[in-house]
């Protein structure tokens, strides 16, 4: 088909420059604020972008933390475990009466002869050393399962009967009982025996 | 100018109209309807046209026309008066040149024309021209006709032998036309050169018309004989050809429609100028093209939506991945400030069990240190007589001959449990004032808990009673 040079604009340019014209506007006034957008949010997170290896190093770090707060916690554990313990407690019944028994023997076993035993009953008589008392409180737990564990013991027998019961008792590794306190009652200066009061920690 | 073969050519003459249907096929060209027919009236060109298509009743196609009834003749033109001009121009200038002989005016006319050889100051050009109403007038019928004009031309000056064998030789032709004798010059690889005299040919005088029609001497002559004003009889036998013979006329035309096919024919071929297209087909046009640029827009939108949704899910991975290793970096720092809680959490505990393990092991050895002293110093001169203890405090009554002697055994209890924790005080005495120095004297020592909260029971009586 041949055109004419005024049918090529009419026909040809005419609806061409109509179509693109109207895109080019509507392009430039919609979409191009769009790309720009777009575009710059695409460099900012390209520019922000973290390495693989910054991820690699984070879950690494996740994995070390976790393992060493689980080791510190079973060790926290342990340690709460032996506070309270030593706060007394986690005394054991069953371990207190073998104790007993335990103390009992030592002290006949040197030669004392046991009057009257019970729990320290008096205000006066049921309280730990200051300095016990002391190195229990740091533990953050109330002394009074500690206190509860005194126990008042009389005892019959010579000076060196009591010297040598306590020096045993000094020397186990894993004694029945701490003493802390001990008294001696006014007797005839000429007779050896002599009634004792000792206070036991048990 | 380029051509395709027609598919019907129309040759119209003074004396007859003709009308041959072709069909172009493996390379060549044959008639399949010839039509012929004497013109009776006189009419115009535009209605001889029309009664020649009439012949037939099939479309036509392409319709060619070899009329004699345009002007046709070959002019010279100064070759200064050339420079500069366009095809167009030349023609145009042609036009005013022929207006003189044609009589018709240039701005009127429909013109084409061919160059031709010239003497090195002039150049010779072949040129045909008609009205261009006439030419209007037969795009108008052929139209009507379901067919499409290509062009238009003078049926002489056919720039080919019509003896196929010539071909590669030179060869002469003279053409014996209604207003026009025509003469054709040819040579192998040159252009054939083309002389036009404008009157009918007279019987019994036209020969004396031919010598000045020769420009060159040639081997074979060829005679078209065209023209019911002459009769055959007067055209020298060998070579004759004339268009009363049908043979003869299908060949003619077979040979145009060859020429015109290959694109060799160099002849003025006057083309029918660009109709306007009607207000339908510009709008349909108008559409597509719209439409085109439409598509074309939309596969650009859809190309920029592509890649506007692969930059905000790039953006988007590229953000997440940021935000996701700032979260674990700020999980990992609370995690790591734990830690170092839990750790300082742990000395501190051991701390204090360490120090709970040295105040057991100081209590342990409180009263076997006490009691270790008091049997190394307990003698005749120091006699212990009763002991007071409490968990905070002991104390020691007892008698001794001298007074150095309780300070003694307070020195020496000092010495022995400062490292179990407990104070030694000074020793309290008093005279029972049975021997002459005083003595014997009863002393007090107090051994006491420095961490004791309360004064113990003793000491709180010792300062009731003080």
């Amino acid at each position: 088909m041949k055109l004419t040079d005024r049918e090529k604009i009419v026909v040809l340019l005419a609806p061409l420059a109509i179509v693109l014209g109207g895109y080019g506007w509507w392009y430039n006034v919609f979409q191009r604020p769009k790309m720009q957008t777009a575009e710059r949010d695409y460099e900012a997170a390209v520019a922000a972008q973290v390495k693989p290896l910054d991820m690699l190093e984070q879950q690494t770090r996740k994995k070390l933390l976790d393992r060493e707060l689980d080791a510190i916690k079973k060790q926290k554990a342990q340690l709460d475990s032996l506070a309270a313990t030593a706060a007394g407690h986690e005394a054991d019944p069953v371990r207190r009466i073998e104790a007993e028994k335990q103390l009992g023997d030592l002290l006949r076993r040197h030669g004392l002869q046991l009057v009257e035993e019970g729990l320290a009953a008096q205000a006066s008589q049921n309280k730990l050393p200051g300095s016990l008392a002391e190195a229990v409180g740091r533990f953050g737990k109330p002394t009074t399962a500690r206190t509860a564990q005194v126990r008042r013991l009389r005892l019959s027998g010579t000076f060196m009967n009591v010297l040598a019961a306590v020096r045993e008792l000094a020397a186990l590794e894993a004694p029945p009982g701490v003493p802390i306190s001990l008294s001696m009652s006014e007797a005839d200066s000429q007779a050896d025996y002599r009634t004792w009061t000792l206070l036991v920690l048990m | 100018m380029k051509t395709r073969c027609p598919n019907t050519i129309l040759l119209v003459t003074r004396d007859r109209l003709v009308r041959a249907d072709l069909r172009a096929g493996r390379g060549k060209i044959a008639v399949t309807a010839l039509y012929e027919q004497r013109r009776v009236a006189a009419d115009d060109l535009p209605s001889q046209v029309e009664a020649a298509l009439r012949q037939s009743s099939k479309g036509p196609g392409q319709v060619w026309i070899l009329t004699s009834e345009i002007w046709t003749q070959s002019l010279s033109l100064p070759l200064e008066s050339l420079t500069g001009l366009s095809t167009d121009e030349v023609t145009r200038a042609l036009g005013f040149e022929a207006e003189p002989f044609s009589n018709l005016g240039a701005m009127e006319a429909a013109i084409a024309s061919v160059p031709e050889t010239g003497d090195g100051r002039t150049k010779t050009f072949w040129l045909s021209e008609m009205p261009n109403s006439q030419l209007e007038q037969i795009d108008f019928v052929i139209r009507q006709a379901a067919g499409r004009l290509a062009g238009v031309s003078h049926p002489g000056g056919l720039p080919a032998p019509f003896d196929a064998t010539l071909a590669d030789s030179s060869w002469r032709r003279i053409e014996l036309w209604p207003a026009a004798m025509i003469s054709v010059e040819g040579k192998p690889g040159a252009v054939a050169k083309v002389a036009v005299v404008n009157s009918d040919p007279r019987p019994g005088r036209w020969l004396n018309d031919v010598p000045s029609l020769a420009q060159d001497s040639a081997t074979t002559t060829e005679w078209l004989h065209a023209t019911s004003a002459l009769p055959v009889e007067e055209i020298p036998e060998s070579g004759c050809w004339s268009l009363e013979d049908r043979t003869a006329l299908e060949h003619f035309l077979v040979t145009w429609a060859e020429q015109l096919a290959a694109s060799r024919a160099n002849v003025p071929q006057i083309v029918p100028l660009k109709r306007p297209m009607s207000t339908g087909v510009r709008q349909a046009i108008a559409a597509v093209v719209g439409v085109a640029a439409l598509v074309a827009c939309v596969a650009v939108q859809v190309f920029v939506n592509q890649h506007h949704g692969y930059l905000a899910n790039e953006t988007g991975r590229l953000k997440a991945a940021t935000a996701q290793v700032a979260k674990l970096k700020g999980d990992n720092d609370k995690l790591q400030t734990q830690r170092d809680e839990l750790k300082k959490a742990c000395g501190q505990i051991q701390a204090d069990l360490d120090h709970y393990q040295e105040v057991m092991r100081a209590q342990r050895q409180r009263l076997l240190s006490l009691l270790t002293v008091l049997a190394h110093r307990s003698t005749d001169d120091v006699m212990i007589r009763k002991i007071e203890g409490t968990e905070n405090e002991i104390v020691l009554h007892g008698l001794c001959m001298q007074t150095e002697f309780a300070d003694n055994l307070a020195g020496a209890l000092a010495a022995a449990l400062k490292h179990e924790g407990w104070n030694v005080q000074p020793p309290s005495r008093q005279s029972k004032e049975m021997l002459v120095g005083g003595g014997p004297w009863e002393f007090e020592v107090h051994i006491e808990d420095p961490l004791a909260k309360s004064p113990p029971p003793a000491a709180a009586q010792r300062a009731g009673g003080k």
